[in-house]
């Protein structure tokens, strides 16, 4: 089981964060479960491949991805095109402030309203804390993918949290 | 550094990804330009709710339990597999030993195939050569033995038995190199109580590992003498036939020393 106990040190220390980016792709509790059991295992069958030394949390993250996939492919769902969401980035014309007052549900859901390429790239990069070069290889895409895809995610978070602030504040002026 | 490419690198500063050279760039301008300290601030509070939110959210933390599933099932694998891995190696083991055990017995048995062809042919060649004189090549010295085939013939020459070692007279009547169905033999004809004692050395073949004692019409005993073998061949008693031997191995063992 000596394999065994280096997977028990490396990786599975991850499995909460791992739970946490799963379900928050999934927004279902039952297959983010099903999606972080099903990595485990696949990563523990290659877990020869790890390089040590190296972050095994974007190791994890990558394997995740993959095996999501593959899932949405078996579900005939077409799987995410990158360009198609970089177009519609594109047409931000101006990175509104920031309000002043944020709370958990107001920044979770501008976040759960962006296009998912955008809402990964920020996750991995301001939760997860991943460098953008361990977030290529989480993804599979180059580098430079993965800062334009922050710099326009931020600013179409930023247009979403606005959007979301000032329709607040409408209603509150409807108020009697 | 202008505000403009501050603002490009603002994310990649607040996520530590650039050089060191570049942060102190950014940290010159921010102290001189407070609407871009402004910007700063309120992309590192966005980040800092982003991060607190996910933290704080309890619809996107696991249970316990399934923490702890994840740890049983992916052990459950582990442990399946190392056993799979330990039959396998027990599994290869095993057929690494029968394949050495093979190896030896098959080694065995060619070994008493050739000592059995060897002594065989000694046998035959005293029976053609020693008693009967029909052999189809004739015999020649072991000097121009030693010339054709192998220097070794020669030492041959001087062997003289260890009278000591017998009981009567044992003399040396004839020495040369026969061949016996194709296999040449350095031989020594000796006479003991007036019957024939042939010392046969198939010079070519290697000693055998130890010593042997056969009986078919003629009684033989092999030996290994340096790195040859010597056969003792005659149809005398088993007991002088002994005593021939012993009163040979020594004398052959200081003439073949070194060969």
């Amino acid at each position: 089981m000596k394999g065994w106990t280096s997977f028990e040190a490396e990786a599975l220390p991850h499995a909460d964060r791992l739970f946490r980016f799963a379900m928050w792709l999934e927004r279902d509790r039952a297959a983010a479960e099903d999606l972080v059991q099903e990595t485990f295992v696949q990563a523990l069958q290659s877990f020869h491949r790890f390089a040590p030394g190296t972050n095994c949390r974007a190791w994890l993250l990558k394997i995740l991805r993959h095996v999501r996939s593959n899932r949405l492919r078996a579900r005939r769902r077409s799987p995410v095109v990158a360009d198609i969401n970089d177009t519609i980035a594109d047409t931000v014309p101006f990175i509104p402030p920031i309000p002043q007052q944020l709370t958990d549900e107001d920044v979770l859901q501008a976040l759960a309203a962006l296009p998912e390429p955008y809402q990964q790239v920020i996750v991995l990069c301001d939760v997860e804390d991943l460098t953008y070069k361990e977030i290529a290889m989480a993804l599979d895409v180059p580098i430079g993918t993965v800062m334009s895809r922050l710099h326009r995610g931020r600013a179409l978070l930023r247009s979403q949290l606005a959007r979301a602030h000032n329709a607040g504040r409408r209603n509150e002026h409807a108020l009697p | 550094m202008h505000c403009r490419e501050l603002l490009a690198l603002a994310d990649s500063y607040l996520a530590d990804q650039l050089l060191v050279e570049t942060n102190h760039a950014i940290l010159r301008h921010l102290a001189e330009c407070p609407q871009c300290r402004a910007e700063i601030e309120d992309r590192r509070r966005l980040r800092d709710a982003l991060r607190g939110a996910f933290q704080r959210s309890a619809t996107l933390q696991p249970s316990s339990e399934f923490l702890a599933a994840v740890g049983d099932r992916t052990r459950s694998i582990a442990g399946r597999r190392d056993a799979g891995r330990s039959w396998r190696a027990a599994l290869a083991i095993a057929a690494a030993l029968i394949l050495v055990a093979t190896s030896f017995a098959l080694q065995a048995w060619l070994s008493a195939r050739r000592v059995a062809e060897l002594t065989r042919a000694a046998a035959g060649d005293h029976r053609d050569c020693a008693l009967q004189f029909r052999l189809s090549e004739q015999p020649i010295s072991l000097e121009e033995a030693a010339r054709r085939f192998d220097p070794v013939y020669r030492r041959f020459a001087t062997v003289n038995p260890d009278a000591g070692r017998v009981k009567g007279p044992l003399t040396v009547v004839a020495r040369h190199s026969c061949v016996f169905q194709g296999r040449r033999f350095a031989h020594i004809v000796l006479s003991y109580h007036d019957q024939l004692v042939s010392v046969l050395v198939p010079v070519d073949s290697p000693a055998l590992t130890s010593e042997i004692r056969t009986v078919d019409r003629e009684r033989v005993i092999g030996f290994p003498t340096g790195r040859f073998t010597t056969f003792v061949v005659s149809a005398i008693a088993a007991e002088d036939l002994e005593r021939v031997a012993d009163a040979m191995r020594d004398p052959l063992s200081r003439a073949l020393a070194g060969a």
